[in-house]
């Protein structure tokens, strides 16, 4: 479970920045670049969050199981 | 994604080891150092410093060599000045001051530094609150308002200060994780608003980009023009950006305040870890928030305004609202800590929380007049300036008061509480930069590196008459 999270997270954290590098190339819009921007800070957030308080562990393994 | 944030909670003054060295078991490898600087200088005020140079009329050569050495100058003093002190001596700068100065000076030195760290907080509240100002379009400060300009603008840092100092009292920890868990994304969107911003120019300029030095002649002739500075700024040249770059945290490497954070390092030259701060912080993302304010004043020059707010959201809509909201909470939350810390340890017998509450509030109330991020290059100046001579009195005490045949850590050896010698060298050292500054012409910028030798030549010529005067007991 906890690869999973981190792995949603740190293509958050690279989402955060990569629109802003393609409307640098011309290959995005602004408004378009600015709606993933916001949802990868969603993403960001909410994977950091579990991984940080462990609330995969708290909640999650034990349906695991 | 993990994070080191306990173990820099366990640093801030007042937690642990107060009053011994770190022992072995507890000292840090060199990534906790990495992250925690990384972090803390990656705050919502470098926001307002990269767009402050541009309305200091800075050029593009200027601006980047100037940021590349000063930075490097930073890093340099903490590795020279503060590390080889923290890492031989592992105390608190507030024991190690009370070992030098007496407990009298000490309380003092916590009065100012309390104060500047409230002021400091309430430019961070200001920052916050700007972001407040786009979804509620109510009037915001201009680049020279010193006072509140509209009742929005009141209300807005009112809710900002008074959720930061709440929060701050009732939960530093959580905020301190959730700063923690930010940083990383915070610097990422820093360095996207630069992006952005250098495609709008490329697009209102309609500039053909093809090489690197293409891209030099458009920061040079649009972005970073040079020239005159703003109505009520003043022009900043090569040498006003390197030494604001190296000392605008003056008081954190040769004012020794970063003793206390430094002293559980396993080497000392883990201090170079700064640099991920000088260079994330003070570099890309001041050069990324001056990009976004030079595009604002290329569409309309009349515009002159610095709101980090609005400029984020220009520049990456609601993640950018949310960088600036983040990063002035997250930053002002450690900040409005530790002036509580030294605070509480003024009066010990008031709780941590009233303490904490009430810095909140003073802070709130200094963000709600403009003069404090609008002339934040000056304040951040005039912050180092002020506890720059303790660190002068540290460095001189450790190293070099014995060669002169001195005691060192007098206070401690001779049981007084106020050291006068001490004493004498930071007031009088305070007192001859304010006149250089006041009477002399000589900038802020610039004082606090003459004022640096003042203050340790002072401080050895007094204590050869003081303690020869007064004998130790010890």
């Amino acid at each position: 479970m906890r690869p999973m999270i981190k792995l949603i997270g740190y293509i958050g954290i690279v989402a955060a920045i990569l629109p802003s590098i393609l409307f640098l190339a011309g290959r995005m819009e602004l408004g378009t670049a600015k709606i993933i921007m916001l949802l990868a800070t969603i993403v960001w957030f909410a994977a950091a969050t579990i991984v940080e308080w462990n609330l995969d562990k708290k909640y999650f393994c034990k349906t695991d199981k | 994604m993990e994070t080191n944030q306990e173990q820099v909670v366990e640093s801030q003054p007042g937690t642990e080891y107060e009053r011994e060295p770190v022992p072995q078991k507890a000292w840090l490898g060199f990534k906790s150092f990495l992250g925690m600087y990384a972090g803390e200088h990656c705050a919502g005020t470098e926001l307002m410093i990269g767009p402050l140079f541009v309305a200091a009329g800075v050029s593009a050569f200027n601006l980047i060599i100037g940021l590349l050495l000063g930075n490097a100058l930073a890093v340099i003093s903490w590795m020279l000045m503060s590390a080889p002190i923290a890492t031989r001596a592992r105390l608190t700068l507030y024991y190690q001051l009370e070992k030098i100065c007496g407990r009298w000076l000490v309380i003092l030195y916590n009065l100012v530094n309390g104060v500047m760290f409230c002021f400091l907080a309430g430019a961070m509240v200001t920052v916050s609150a700007t972001a407040l100002g786009v979804w509620f379009k109510f009037q915001m400060p201009a680049l020279n308002d010193m006072y509140p300009n509209s009742v929005g603008w009141v209300i807005a840092v009112l809710f900002c200060g008074s959720m930061i100092a709440v929060v701050a009292a009732y939960g530093y920890n959580t905020v301190a994780r959730i700063g923690s868990i930010a940083a990383p994304w915070m610097v990422l969107i820093f360095i996207a608003f630069g992006i952005v911003g250098l495609r709008q120019f490329i697009d209102v300029t309609g500039k053909e980009i093809q090489s690197i030095g293409d891209l030099w002649n458009m920061a040079n002739d649009s972005i970073w023009k040079g020239g005159a500075p703003q109505e009520g700024q003043v022009k900043f040249t090569f040498w006003h950006v390197m030494f604001f770059s190296w000392f605008c945290n003056m008081a954190m490497h040769i004012g020794m305040s970063d003793l206390s954070v430094l002293r559980y390092a396993k080497k000392s030259w883990y201090a170079v870890a700064a640099g991920a701060g000088m260079y994330l912080g003070h570099f890309l993302a001041w050069i990324a928030a001056s990009i976004l304010y030079a595009y604002q004043l290329h569409l309309d020059p009349k515009d002159t305004s610095v709101l980090p707010g609005p400029l984020a959201y220009r520049a990456a809509g609601l993640a950018g609202l949310i960088c600036v909201i983040v990063a002035g909470w997250t930053t002002a939350n450690p900040t409005i800590y530790r002036a509580g810390l030294a605070f509480q340890a003024i009066i010990p017998k008031v709780s941590r929380f009233k303490v904490t509450i009430i810095t909140g509030l003073v802070a709130t109330i200094a963000g709600m007049f403009p003069a404090i991020a609008m002339k934040l290059l000056d304040f951040v100046s005039f912050y180092g300036m002020v506890l720059m001579p303790m660190g002068a009195v540290i460095f001189v005490d450790f190293w070099l008061i014995k060669k002169f045949g001195l005691q060192s850590y007098y206070a401690e050896a001779s049981g007084k509480r106020f050291n006068l010698a001490a004493g004498l060298a930071w007031f009088i050292t305070f007192i001859t930069c304010v006149c250089l500054v006041k009477f002399a012409g000589v900038q802020i910028y610039f004082v606090s590196l003459p004022g640096w030798f003042v203050a340790a030549i002072l401080y050895i010529v007094i204590s050869k008459y003081y303690q020869q005067k007064v004998r130790p007991n010890a």
